[in-house]
């Protein structure tokens, strides 16, 4: 028989059975407990300055890492001219202090090829960008107006609060909590809902999609899709195409391994399935092979060329 | 081998993900808004003087114990007072619809009996409340051992239980 004490500590921990808190819920102390408990859980503080901490850390930073980088000069020839010395240094300096004011002082995340990132929003709303994206949001309002925007792909995982706004050059995504993917590169526009509902407006037309629905951008305006998935295949390390230009997938594949790939002799045909992120070779044989196309691997740089 | 954090956008990325958590955690020790910054920036600065020591994902429990010895320090030396007049602003996120008039209540006898809490207490209840921490990771961060923390948590819902009734016999 397990004690209140015990089972007041998993509940606190998140780790009790509906037993073990019904246990609670019959002794008038420990209910009282539960019930200071989770209304204390709902709590949030304000005063954070988010963005006035953040110059005063990045100014304490510059100042050091400078001395750090000046630090990483090597001479080999003691006799260099000392006034040449002060101007490489010089340089260095200033380089570095642009460098990080841009970086630190802008609100955006870049993702480069071949990487996925990870990022926390200040309410606790996480994303995760595919490769080649760029999102900008300002901080400094997230409280009142949870707005960013998005070039190229990333998934949202939106907590529950006030609105929360995708902007793209084709359309806006707009959710209440809920967790989504948002394709916008180009002329491709792809909104596919995996939990909960968002309103996809373009050019003045709003949509609503609901979890396991999907709307595609087609010339002939948005289309409606079923989603096959519960979660986008480039979070988990693939990419699925479904009738997609053979263009359009070497690109994507490109992106994901980082690669520059040579599309001279690339006929214009329809790709329909998937290639993984883990293999360049697989994944060109997969992309490849159903048109009888073969590649050359070089250190940088991918070609293809029609079968002989 | 796990990145260190010298890197300027993973810097970044880490003060977005981990400077909000740690102005409350400063907030609950100090209940002082302008304290609690103070406090973020300098966890932070000594982050990056450090960085080539703490990999990514040391990073949060590196920043909790830095900020939480320089608050032991900062009472050391200054003799800190708790400061009643500058109370930190408590609010209650977005209310569902059944939000009754007897929870508004409730929820100031709770806030102001939070407030009375002694520092101990309240920041590990806290932690473990608002920021979702484990009694092993709020150990960690305090340094002490997870029994220790059981018990500043069962004194502290036993002290709030009996503040809010003494609030609600007034």
């Amino acid at each position: 028989m397990m004690n209140l004490d015990q089972n007041l500590h998993k509940y606190l921990n998140r780790q009790s059975s509906k037993d073990e808190k019904a246990a609670l819920q019959e002794d008038e102390a420990y209910a009282d407990y539960l019930k200071i408990a989770t209304r204390a859980s709902a709590l949030d503080l304000k005063g954070f300055k988010d963005t006035d901490n953040w110059h005063k850390i990045k100014a304490h930073i510059t100042k050091n890492s400078v001395q750090k980088k000046g630090r990483m000069i090597r001479l080999k020839n003691m006799r260099v001219n000392q006034s040449k010395l002060w101007r490489v240094a010089a340089i260095l300096v200033m380089v570095f202090g642009t460098y990080f004011f841009l970086t630190f002082s802008d609100t955006t995340i870049t993702t480069l090829a071949g990487k996925h990132e990870n990022w926390a929003m200040p309410d606790g709303s996480k994303i995760t960008f595919n490769a080649v994206s760029q999102a900008t949001y300002n901080r400094h309002d997230w409280d009142e107006d949870r707005r960013l925007t998005l070039k190229g792909e990333a998934y949202f995982d939106v907590v529950k609060g006030g609105s929360f706004t995708v902007e793209t050059n084709l359309g806006n995504v707009r959710v209440l909590g809920t967790e989504f993917n948002v394709l916008a590169r180009g002329e491709h526009f792809r909104v596919a809902c995996y939990e909960g509902s968002v309103e996809v407006t373009v050019q003045n037309t709003a949509t609503i999609i609901k979890a396991g629905q999907g709307l595609v951008l087609k010339s002939s305006g948005l289309e409606m899709m079923v989603l096959e998935d519960t979660a986008p295949g480039w979070l988990r390390g693939e990419s699925s195409f479904d009738q997609e230009p053979l263009a359009d997938v070497l690109e994507e594949l490109s992106r994901q391994y980082g690669l520059s790939i040579d599309q001279n002799q690339i006929p214009e045909e329809q790709f329909t399935g998937s290639f993984s992120h883990d293999n360049l070779r697989h994944a060109l044989t997969a992309v490849c092979a159903p048109f009888n196309l073969k590649f050359t691997i070089t250190e940088k740089q991918v070609t293809i060329h029609a079968a002989e | 081998m796990p990145q260190d954090v010298c890197s300027e956008q993973l810097f970044s990325q880490i003060y977005h993900q981990w400077g909000m958590p740690l102005f409350r955690f400063m907030s609950y020790k100090t209940q002082d808004t302008d304290q609690a910054n103070d406090f973020v920036q300098e966890a932070f600065i000594t982050l990056w003087e450090n960085c080539a020591k703490v990999s990514e994902d040391k990073a949060k429990s590196y920043l909790y114990t830095v900020a939480h010895r320089k608050f032991l320090n900062k009472v050391a030396h200054d003799k800190v007072v708790q400061n009643h007049q500058k109370q930190v602003d408590w609010h209650f996120e977005q209310q569902s619809p059944e939000f009754l008039l007897e929870e508004k209540e409730f929820d100031q006898k709770l806030k102001e009996a939070l407030n009375a809490l002694p520092q101990g207490q309240r920041t590990a209840f806290l932690m473990n409340r608002i920021d979702q921490m484990t009694y092993t990771e709020i150990a960690q961060a305090l340094d002490l051992s997870v029994k220790a923390v059981e018990k500043r948590m069962h004194l502290a819902l036993k002290t709030l239980r009996q503040n809010i009734k003494e609030l609600e016999n007034r």
